[in-house]
């Protein structure tokens, strides 16, 4: 079978998933009992009938009173045209309340996963060059450590040296927060039109030092804890794994003879070990992109970082469905088309795979 | 072939099948004695099992090492009390000198002549009308004061008369406590009695601004109404200050998150014999400001916009914690004097009669900012005791919700290595199903639902834990499947249940015993998290829990909370992991030549 028709074959099965997947993820949340539209009402306050149209106006607004069938053609609809709609609580749609928030988790999410699988293959690279050694040993040891450790006392402890003791860095939030009061944002720079007799279409940038400075100190102050956090926990996988199928590629055949053959040692490691060795990463690294944004529960939790992981969280506090919904479907079909690309790069990485 | 102990370490022992079912219990201790010989050599997983096996003495036995209830001891101590022992580590090193530790200076439950005579009493018209002494028992209670006033012939008015009670105590130590409590009982002239606690608690250390708690009872239903109150004297800057003149708005109001003020005990707020008042007699109150609730903005303002800061500060010249001005850093350690006036209002001089008040259990409890081991949490509860009854938690839920998903694991990978077609096939979609699904959001939305009981917790982890196990013995099924002794099984009629039990399980056993000591760490570490985020049963301490009654009051800067629940979360967690590669090395000996 060839490359195009295995495509094929793996979309068809994807898309099979997919619709499963949104089907257990529509009767997950039909059957749970809590009802969202109960938090909006005060016992205290009110008639008993008041209340009762209350909620009814507001079940009918969710379309909660139409008939299963009808709801789940409507989340359908939802979920595969992206536009999810709206939350129920905050009442806002759902695709803009996650666009303010998905920068911030791209951010440091993506930051982390890339700094973790960067120092875990390198020092993973490293130690299983060098294994058996004290320098092996410790490594491994330390990366046992801080991947078993709770992500959130991670963050804590942190938070106690360098925030409260030291007070380097941020403990809570993004940015500073006085910046979002009219007019605090630092501007790094402004665009304006060109000045002249005639505007030529052409614009000028002009930088600005001192809004770059304070943009940048503002940033990196509230992300370095949870970015040091994120990547102390997940570096430790990337090294074991690294080290692992390094180990075993280090000691294959065609190591030795590319060694006979006097091929440069760095590129015995680099070209000949690393790149056989690199399957189960790419497998691993395309799981993680995928389950970025919904990584940071905890991190983002003890930060306050205005992220998908905290939104997530509040969502699941005030049992708003809908967003929890379409969370959860986003992820799905990111682990999916992630597993998919895994899948694709196997072929380009290992041309003896054979599709099929 | 049964398993690799056997074809790596007792080839010459190797039994055939005769000898085996002969003597089967010889063989297995053997076995397990020859297993012992090799694991005992590995220092590194006998570190881990020593380290799971003191946690699991602590977890099956957390009385022996922890003196009080984790959950429901409340006010043991002050709140956020630091351990005991950093008042004897040196400043520069972090210590903390002047902390201070629980005392008693008064603790007078029932009196009797002994307990009376330690107190001063006068009066200020010399007892010409007022009496003090003390009552065997009264009303059910032992040994109670009796403080009277009598008035036999009409005249003129007495006016206020005072008969107070004071008793000096050393304070020892050099900080002020966390906050004082004080009780008094009242039984009111025989008639009626009515138990009032009066529980005063002066702010805790770190947290500033609370007003100033004040009390103030009137006697209303004596036949000469009666006031009482309360106060402290520091001798060493000789300053008296109320214990309680009572704020009006209290008995109405429930603040929550507030901490100027104790919640124990039982207050009268609608009793027809003593009326609480509050507004004109705590006319120092009214600059003071209004409640406080901690969620407001960093500066609260009062009703007269002004912050309640600055009151504080206007009231005592500097911003200072109501318990170092009770015990000002200069008077302290030192004498300090508590006392009890009752003043009868003597008004109408047609009016004849007595008035009669029974004081019962007049305590003075100072809660210390040092407690126990490790401190303890904001309720004032002991986090020592916490820690100990955590480890059960971790390791119950841990271990069982391990066994869950390795028991579903090999049920699912060996029916679908083994059966193949359909049953893999459906199987394995369940499988990406709910690989594709994210993890933690989903436990917690389940949680949520389904409810935070252990029970529950164990459930969950293990259903959603079995997937990547499952997948590692089927790909192990598979080759077995191939291999001739199964060919040779199948050849001689064996059932497919038969083979897959007594063929096929027994050489995917070690990789059981693996996966199950590798898993624990991540479920312990689920339920840590899971109680991290609040989604847990608040009744059962667990490590979890505690870090996130830390986080939730923001007690970042309380190191000895932060350290050590994390700490055994971690050394349980790599004392599992260092076993269970030990156990690999030992039952896959092929691995050994890689590591």
């Amino acid at each position: 079978m060839g490359f195009r028709s295995y495509l094929v074959r793996r979309i068809a099965i994807a898309v099979i998933m997919l619709f499963l997947v949104l089907s257990i993820n529509y009767a997950l949340f039909f059957i749970m009992p809590g009802d969202p539209a109960s938090l909006f009402i005060n016992p205290l306050r009110g008639t008993a009938a008041g209340r009762v149209d209350f909620l009814n106006s507001l079940r009918a607004r969710w379309g909660f009173d139409k008939p299963p069938e009808q709801r789940f053609l409507l989340y359908l609809k939802n979920m595969l045209s992206w536009s999810f709609g709206d939350s129920l609580i905050s009442g806002q749609s759902i695709s803009s309340e996650m666009l303010l928030r998905l920068w911030w988790t791209i951010e440091l999410m993506g930051g982390s996963t890339i700094l973790g699988i960067l120092i875990g293959v390198a020092l993973g690279v490293l130690v299983a060059y060098k294994r058996g050694g004290k320098f092996d040993s410790s490594i491994v040891t330390v990366s046992l450590i801080t991947y078993s450790l709770p992500v959130f006392w991670l963050g804590l402890v942190l938070i106690l040296i360098f925030s409260v003791n030291l007070g380097w860095f941020q403990s809570a939030g993004a940015f500073p927060y006085d910046w979002g009061l009219p007019g605090r944002w630092p501007v790094a720079y402004t665009v304006s039109a060109a000045s002249g007799a005639q505007w030529n279409g052409s614009v000028v940038m002009s930088v600005n030092p001192q809004g770059t400075i304070a943009l940048l100190s503002g940033y990196i102050i509230h992300l370095m804890l949870p970015l040091t956090t994120l990547t102390l926990f997940s570096y430790g996988g990337y090294l074991l794994l690294t080290r692992a199928t390094m180990i075993e590629a280090l000691t294959e055949d065609y190591i030795s003879t590319a060694r006979a053959k006097g091929v440069p040692e760095r590129s015995v490691i680099f070209r000949h070990a690393l790149k056989n060795a690199s399957l189960p990463l790419i497998t691993s690294a395309a799981l993680a992109f995928g389950f970025m944004i919904s990584g940071a529960i905890i991190t983002e939790g003890v930060f306050s970082w205005p992220g998908m992981g905290r939104w997530i969280f509040q969502a699941i506090s005030y049992n708003d469905y809908s967003v929890l919904q379409s969370i959860f479907y986003i992820i799905a079909v990111l682990v999916i088309i992630g597993n998919i690309i895994a899948d694709i790069l196997y072929g380009i990485v290992d041309p003896r795979i054979k599709y099929g | 072939m049964e398993s690799s102990i056997l074809e790596s370490n007792m080839g010459d022992h190797m039994p055939t099948g005769q000898r085996k079912r002969e003597m089967p219990l010889v063989y297995s201790l053997k076995r397990l004695a020859n297993f012992i010989g090799i694991f005992a050599r590995n220092p590194r997983g006998l570190l881990g099992l020593f380290i799971i096996a003191v946690f699991s003495t602590i977890a099956f036995f957390p009385s022996l090492f922890a003196a009080y209830d984790p959950v429901n001891q409340r006010s043991l101590a002050g709140w956020f009390a630091a351990p005991e022992w950093l008042k004897y580590v040196p400043a520069g090193l972090g210590g903390m000198p002047d902390l201070s530790y629980n005392s008693y200076p008064l603790l007078n439950s029932n009196f009797d002549n002994s307990t009376l005579m330690a107190w001063n009493i006068t009066s200020t018209d010399e007892f010409a009308h007022t009496t003090v002494g003390y009552e065997e028992s009264f009303e059910n209670h032992s040994g109670v004061v009796d403080v009277g006033f009598r008035r036999d012939e009409v005249g003129t008015a007495y006016g206020n008369v005072t008969v107070s009670l004071t008793q000096e105590f050393y304070y020892q130590y050099s900080g002020p406590p966390f906050s004082f409590r004080a009780s008094l009982v009242l039984l009111l002239n025989g008639t009626t009695t009515t138990t009032t606690h009066l529980d005063v608690r002066i702010n805790e250390s770190d947290r500033e601004q609370w007003p100033w708690p004040t009390y103030n009872i009137t006697v209303s239903a004596l036949d000469v109404p009666t006031k009482i109150t309360m106060y402290f004297v520091s001798l060493g800057v000789n300053r008296t200050l109320p214990m309680w003149p009572l704020r009006a708005e209290y008995t109405s109001y429930t603040p929550h998150g507030m901490y100027g003020m104790a919640m124990d005990g039982t207050y009268v707020n609608s009793s027809e014999t003593i009326s609480l008042l509050g507004s004109e007699a705590t006319a120092a109150n009214a600059s003071i400001g209004s409640w406080v609730d901690s969620d407001q903005a960093s500066e609260p303002i009062d009703s007269n916009g002004i912050h309640i800061g600055e009151l504080v500060s206007r009231e005592f010249g500097s911003k200072q914690f109501p318990t170092t001005i009770f015990f000002p850093k200069e008077a302290s350690p030192g004498w300090f004097k508590v006392g009890l006036n009752v003043t009868f209002a003597d008004e109408d001089p047609s009016r004849l009669g007595s008035s009669n008040l029974h004081l019962d259990t007049l305590n003075l409890r100072l809660l210390g900012t040092g407690w126990g081991l490790m401190g303890s949490d904001q309720e004032g509860r002991d986090l020592w005791s916490q820690l100990m009854y955590g480890a059960r938690i971790s390791l119950y839920i841990g271990v069982f919700s391990t066994i869950l998903a390795v028991s579903i694991g090999l049920l699912v990978g060996l029916m679908a290595g083994y059966l193949g077609r359909v049953v893999d096939e459906i199987l394995m979609r369940i499988c990406d199903i709910l690989l594709v699904l994210p993890g933690l959001p989903l436990l917690i939305v389940l949680v949520a639902v389904l409810g935070t009981s252990i029970n529950n917790l164990i459930i969950l982890l293990g259903a959603l834990g079995w997937m990547g196990f499952a997948r590692l013995v089927r790909s192990q099924v598979i080759s077995l499947r191939e291999r001739p002794f199964i060919e040779a099984a199948r050849a001689v009629g064996a059932s497919k249940t038969h083979i897959m039990i007594r063929h096929i399980l027994p050489n995917v056993m070690s990789l059981v015993y693996v996966t199950l000591a590798t898993t624990v760490p991540g479920n312990i570490v689920a339920e840590a998290s899971l109680g991290f985020l609040g989604f847990t049963d608040p009744n059962r301490m667990s490590w979890g829990l505690m870090l996130n009654n830390l986080n939730a009051n923001s007690a970042f800067r309380n190191w000895w909370w932060v350290i050590p629940p994390g700490l055994c979360i971690a050394l349980v967690a790599i004392a599992f992991i260092l076993f269970g590669y030990a156990l690999d090395e030992v039952l896959n000996p092929r691995l050994r030549l890689r590591r």
